[in-house]
């Protein structure tokens, strides 16, 4: 068993493991970190299989789901996470925008 | 960045390429000389205060001096190609009715010289005008065709009945009206550099497709200089950094006019490097190319020379010349593909080129001076052997619709929402007491600048 369980047809995405993470905190941190080349391979990859991913997670209530649904849920987190540097500048921070390394993000209600 | 060294402004801008530096490199056919014509001044950093945008007085004032003074696209001669047809041109409690007589274009008070009825309120055709109220008629030059029981009015002469004239002239398939009887000619006005830039894009031989209008719930002024700068797009429309060069856009100013220059088809300087085949899938990508076509189509690819202005000129080229049967041939790549936008003062914006062959017009909505009507056109080119279709009416549409929802506009539809975002907020914003007046910048909005400097000169008489 994989620490990075996927649901059956995704598990090609598990290289891509270092992205399920659990707070937009951490999803903005590691957007920062990375070079333009690692997002928009993510962002290629995951968006190949948005269509399936979409249909496979909205057929799961949000509330209880499996490690390898929410893993899944998580990738594509991510994906939004990085979608709009990657679609509109091309780099891992908004030109000209904050500094959100210095914001603290706090859920409030919700999960993720 | 923080600086207080002025200097800083010039190197950064420096370092960014020209519009200038990006046509030179263009192929054959060169782009006309006029658009590396430079014609700019630096004018200072001094704010303009708020009251321009919240007082009724300077609107009052903007009402004697600006719009009873000067030259106003009211409509375009093919929006009345046939004699009787008759158009309302309505601007700060004023209303013209433009009409097609059988000896040209005349303009006239849209008023009825009996009881002050407002004649005509929407674009119609008829041999003469007739008053709803009693029938008071006129015929197409204005003069008086029949009153009902004319022996009620003993004395009453033809002439003291006439419409009264409003003076008319037209440019380049634009009808302009001017309330002043002492102003100097259109000619005059417009100058001899507008005048010449033009001569390279003919709009008499063009249909307006698309005309579609909504109120927008703020000062007219804070809409037209929302369209007088591309400084807006890192924020307002960053999908369309990729292809556009809009930091280092190019800014002209020609006496009362001005004009800019925004090179499309390169990345912005706010990004790094971008490959071709990015900007032109993101140009023509989405909204793009079906603005132009709106249709689905399948976009160009870079060639060896890794070029994407070439391969948008040559998509743009032969995909416009398909629709329209106009030859593009020896038009250059800049005039397929730059954002080419010229400002008629005070209130007129023709784009020049193909690329995007639009025009703008704001204006008070009314006599109300917070609140205002934005009105897009799209203008077609017509080959010379076509017939030209009678140009699409103004349609005013509801203000709580979306551009994007107008399906004539395409992809300029949503790019407008994107503005208008900003503009149904800025008029609360400009009258709080936290804000004391505008910081237009020295380059990107210097145009902005040049705009009231010249409405000052109005103002001030």
């Amino acid at each position: 068993m994989s620490d990075f369980p996927l649901p059956a047809g995704f598990e090609e995405l598990a290289g891509y493991r270092a992205w399920g993470l659990r707070t937009e905190q951490e999803r903005s941190d590691r957007r920062q970190a990375s070079t333009v080349a690692d997002i928009e391979e993510f962002y290629r990859v995951m968006t190949a299989r948005i269509e399936e991913i979409f249909a496979h997670l909205n057929a799961l209530p949000l509330a209880g789901l499996a490690p390898a649904d929410e893993n899944l849920l998580l990738l594509t987190l991510s994906l939004q996470e990085i979608s709009t540097v990657v679609e509109n500048y091309r780099t891992v921070a908004v030109p000209d925008g904050w500094d959100v390394r210095d914001i603290e993000m706090n859920v409030v209600g919700g999960t993720y | 960045m923080t600086t207080t060294d002025p200097s800083v402004t010039a190197e950064e801008f420096a370092r960014m390429p020209t519009v200038e530096s990006y046509l030179r490199r263009d192929r054959e056919p060169a782009p006309p000389a006029i658009l590396l014509e430079r014609s700019t001044e630096d004018l200072g950093n001094a704010r303009i205060p708020k009251e321009t945008y919240t007082s009724r007085e300077i609107h009052e004032r903007e009402k004697r001096l600006l719009w009873k003074k000067a030259w106003l696209m009211a409509c375009r001669e093919n929006d009345i190609p046939r004699v009787g047809d008759q158009v309302p041109f309505d601007i700060v409690g004023q209303s013209v009715l433009l009409i097609r007589s059988e000896k040209g274009l005349r303009a006239f008070h849209n008023t009825c010289q009996h009881r002050g009825n407002k004649l005509v309120t929407e674009p119609t055709s008829a041999s003469g005008v007739r008053c709803s109220f009693h029938g008071w008629s006129w015929n197409l030059d204005g003069s008086i065709r029949s009153v009902p029981c004319r022996w009620d009015y003993p004395g009453m002469t033809d002439q003291e009945i006439r419409l009264p004239e409003v003076r008319v002239a037209t440019w380049n398939g634009f009808v302009f009206i001017n309330f002043d009887p002492d102003a100097a000619p259109l000619e005059d006005f417009l100058g001899e550099e507008v005048l010449r830039h033009w001569e390279h894009w003919d709009r008499t031989r063009a249909w307006k497709a698309a005309h579609i209008g909504k109120v927008v719930p703020c000062n007219w002024k804070l809409t037209l200089e929302a369209f007088l700068e591309v400084y807006h797009t890192v924020a307002t429309h960053p999908e369309a950094l990729f292809g556009s060069g809009d930091c280092n856009t190019q800014y002209d100013m020609y006496g009362l006019h001005q004009r800019l220059i925004t090179a499309m088809g390169v990345p912005s300087p706010h990004l790094g490097d971008v490959p071709a085949q990015d900007v032109v899938d993101n140009l023509l990508g989405d909204t793009g190319a079906s603005s132009m076509f709106g249709e689905e189509v399948e976009l160009p690819q870079v060639g060896d020379d890794g070029n994407a202005r070439q391969a948008v000129a040559d998509f743009t080229r032969a995909g416009l010349g398909a629709r329209t049967g106009v030859d593009f041939s020896g038009v250059s790549d800049s005039e397929m593909v730059d954002i080419i936008q010229y400002f008629v003062f005070p209130n007129f914006q023709p784009w020049g080129g193909y690329s995007y062959p639009m025009a703008y017009r704001v204006r008070p909505n009314g006599d109300d001076h917070r609140s205002s009507i934005f009105e897009m056109m799209l203008l077609v080119p017509v080959a010379d052997d076509a017939e030209l279709p009678r140009d699409a009416p103004l349609r005013m549409t509801d203000p709580e619709l979306p551009w994007g929802a107008e399906a004539e506009l395409g992809g300029f539809g949503p790019v407008a929402d994107q503005d208008m975002f900003n503009l149904k907020k800025i008029q609360a914003g400009v009258e709080s007491d936290g804000f004391s007046g505008m910081r237009y910048s020295n380059v990107q909005e210097r145009n902005v600048r040049n705009f009231h400097r010249n409405l000052a000169r109005y103002l001030d008489g």
